[in-house]
């Protein structure tokens, strides 16, 4: 005879107390389970479309990159965005200060530019000049890439497909802006944007004809490559490292930015969804781990009180406190393990049922998280014993003279 | 000598009744003593005191030459699964185990070698309970739950053997056979204290004593060897 067989057979005996105070666990572990794994689905879940937005900005901006706006600081973004260009201008220099700086690592090209809406006096009308050096070439970089612009040749300009046709243009013809002698070196194909009455010339030869030497008001930063999500902090970083606060940065909107935006919208929804679930979660947990510790706890006391003779001839026999002791607390610790276990088999069917995995593409193996479980299994029994310990010092001092005087 | 009682008095705190006042005995190997007297007067009180269940309040109880109230409470329990035997009015078996369980029980307090279920099987077989082994106690009738309780209390084979009114509750055949195996545990060399009322049970013990408000009564007390 041992304490382990006397256990199991008083467990056999007394079931309805034991199988109350398993249910008490397996409610509390199977709960604790479901939600838990909710979370972890609902988490899955977004890393999932985080990840699949990731894959698609990675995919846009593979080969392209996406492009800034370098503009002065003082310029009025609303009125930049009303025209697509702004009036506030800024050094050459600027551009000549970033091509030398080996601080700016993510940008791939720099391309400067003057824009301003004129009258194009001989046709009489108004149209974009655009003003451009082509890319400005890296001082400290060994392998420039490939310029992905070039610039608009000395003596000539481009021009966008709706004024070329109606001033009917064609490449090679030779025309006067503003008593500019220019030839027609490219007609741009329909864009169906301000491109297409838009006339570019060279940066210098704009910079003269509007009188603004050696100033800029754009300047282009071309396939930016940032290894971070939050990418304009980044350029910022490094453009404020050499034009300090005398620039500002905004980013020309792309399918990059938007798959950019989705994804920290999706993440950012998510991780609310998740704090949700998670406080309502710990707090119905905190609720249930006190009622079933209660309910456990009442339980071994009322199976103490039960017991009372029982215990008091083990006494007289000559068994020991500890050994009673241990008697109560092992049968803690079978309720502890065996509520662990079908609470854990319970939850995790629940919150697979709850979730509807097939419908969400998220497989059973990727929710069944194994420390969990481990967990559940191990904090249960402390719980459990915990719960018990104070009928279990009961019941082993008790005084087995006043119970064997009672008869 | 197996157990010696000196001087012992206790008193109930609740009661603020002296259940003994400065009591001495003493039981030798082979010895069957019955401690007779009206209700209250102290003779469970001394049972269980002598079994090292009830701390006196003065005084000192030796078994075996070990003063038993000196040892710690988890040596005093040792000391009891070893050497002392309980058989009460109530057999207190434990509903859930079996007769042989039941037995078994006894050596749970056990340090070291254990006895065998072979010994509580041959034990019960002497008792004429062996075919009830793998029964309940509810299963038995009254006469049989007191013979597996007196296996239970001479399973470790102790010296002392202590017995609360164990023919309270049975028959006239049955309370013979349970006080037949009480004399033959004397016979063999163990000492038998039985507390009872019954004076046809106080007769088959070699000698009585006489508890009278928790005092000895010399007048009563009898050394007498009854036949």
């Amino acid at each position: 005879m041992n304490v382990l067989r006397l256990v199991c057979r008083e467990i056999w005996h007394r079931k309805l107390n034991f199988l109350v105070s398993l249910l008490a666990i397996v409610v509390l572990v199977g709960y604790a389970v479901s939600a838990l794994t909710l979370i972890r689905a609902q988490r899955e879940r977004t890393e999932q479309r985080v990840a699949a937005l990731d894959d698609e900005i990675r995919k846009i901006t593979k080969s392209l990159g996406f492009n800034i706006n370098i503009l002065p600081a003082d310029q009025n973004l609303a009125d930049f965005h009303a025209n697509d260009f702004g009036q506030k201008t800024m050094p050459f220099e600027y551009v000549q200060r970033l091509a030398e700086s080996p601080d700016i690592v993510t940008i791939n090209h720099l391309r400067p530019a003057l824009i301003r809406k004129i009258e194009w006096q001989e046709h009489q009308r108004q149209v974009v000049l655009m003003g451009v050096a082509g890319v400005i070439p890296w001082t400290h970089r060994s392998n420039p890439k490939k310029p992905m612009t070039e610039a608009v040749p000395s003596g000539t300009l481009n021009i966008g497909y709706v004024l070329a046709e109606q001033l009917q243009l064609k490449e090679g013809d030779a025309t006067q802006l503003n008593g500019l002698e220019l030839k027609v070196n490219k007609i741009y194909p329909e864009r169906g944007t301000k491109d297409d009455i838009t006339v570019w010339i060279d940066l210098q030869a704009a910079q003269n004809m509007l009188e603004l030497p050696d100033q800029i008001n754009l300047i282009q930063a071309l396939e930016c490559n940032c290894a971070s999500v939050d990418r304009l902090a980044e350029i910022e970083g490094e453009i404020s490292q050499v034009l300090g606060s005398d620039v500002q940065v905004i980013e020309l909107a792309t399918k990059a930015i938007a798959r950019a935006r989705a994804r920290v919208d999706v993440q950012a929804e998510g991780q609310i969804t998740v704090a949700r679930m998670q406080d309502r979660a710990t707090l119905l947990l905190i609720l249930l781990v006190l009622a079933s510790s209660i309910l456990v706890g009442l339980l071994a006391l009322l199976n103490v009180r039960e017991r009372q003779q029982e215990i008091g001839i083990l006494r007289a026999i000559g068994t020991s406190t500890g050994s009673i002791m241990w008697m109560f607390l092992l049968k803690a610790l079978f309720v502890g393990l065996l509520g662990a276990i079908i609470g854990y088999l319970i939850g995790f069917g629940l919150a697979v049922r709850l979730d509807g995995q097939s419908a969400n593409g998220l497989i059973i193996e990727s929710l069944f998280d194994f420390h969990m479980m481990v967990f559940a299994i191990l904090v249960a029994p402390v719980i459990t014993i915990i719960a018990s310990w104070v009928p279990a010092v009961f019941a082993s001092n008790q005084d087995p003279a006043t119970v064997l005087s009672m008869e | 000598m197996v157990a010696e009682v000196h001087g012992v008095s206790k008193t109930y705190r609740d009661h603020s009744v002296a259940a003994l006042r400065d009591v001495s005995l003493q039981l030798d190997s082979g010895q069957f003593v019955a401690v007779c007297g009206p209700s209250g007067c102290g003779k469970s009180t001394l049972l269980l005191t002598l079994g090292g269940l009830l701390r006196p309040d003065a005084g000192q109880v030796l078994v075996n030459e070990t003063e038993i109230y000196g040892l710690s409470p988890n040596e005093r329990a040792a000391f009891r699964a070893k050497w002392i035997g309980f058989v009460f009015q109530q057999f207190h078996l434990v509903p859930y185990l079996n007769v042989l369980e039941n037995v078994l029980a006894a050596e749970l307090g056990i340090r070291g070698s254990r006895p065998t279920p072979e010994r509580a099987a041959t034990l019960l077989k002497q008792l004429g309970v062996s075919d009830r082994l793998q029964h309940r106690p509810g299963q038995l009738s009254t006469g049989e739950r007191q013979r597996v309780a007196m296996a239970r209390a001479l399973l470790n084979e102790p010296c002392l053997l202590l017995a609360d009114e164990p023919t309270g509750n049975l028959d006239e055949e049955n309370a013979d056979r349970v006080l037949d195996e009480l004399s033959n545990f004397a016979d063999r060399g163990g000492a038998v204290m039985l507390v009872t009322h019954d004076p046809r049970a106080a007769s088959r013990a070699q000698q009585q004593i006489n508890l009278l408000e928790g005092q000895i009564a010399p007048d009563l007390t009898t050394a007498t060897r009854l036949e």
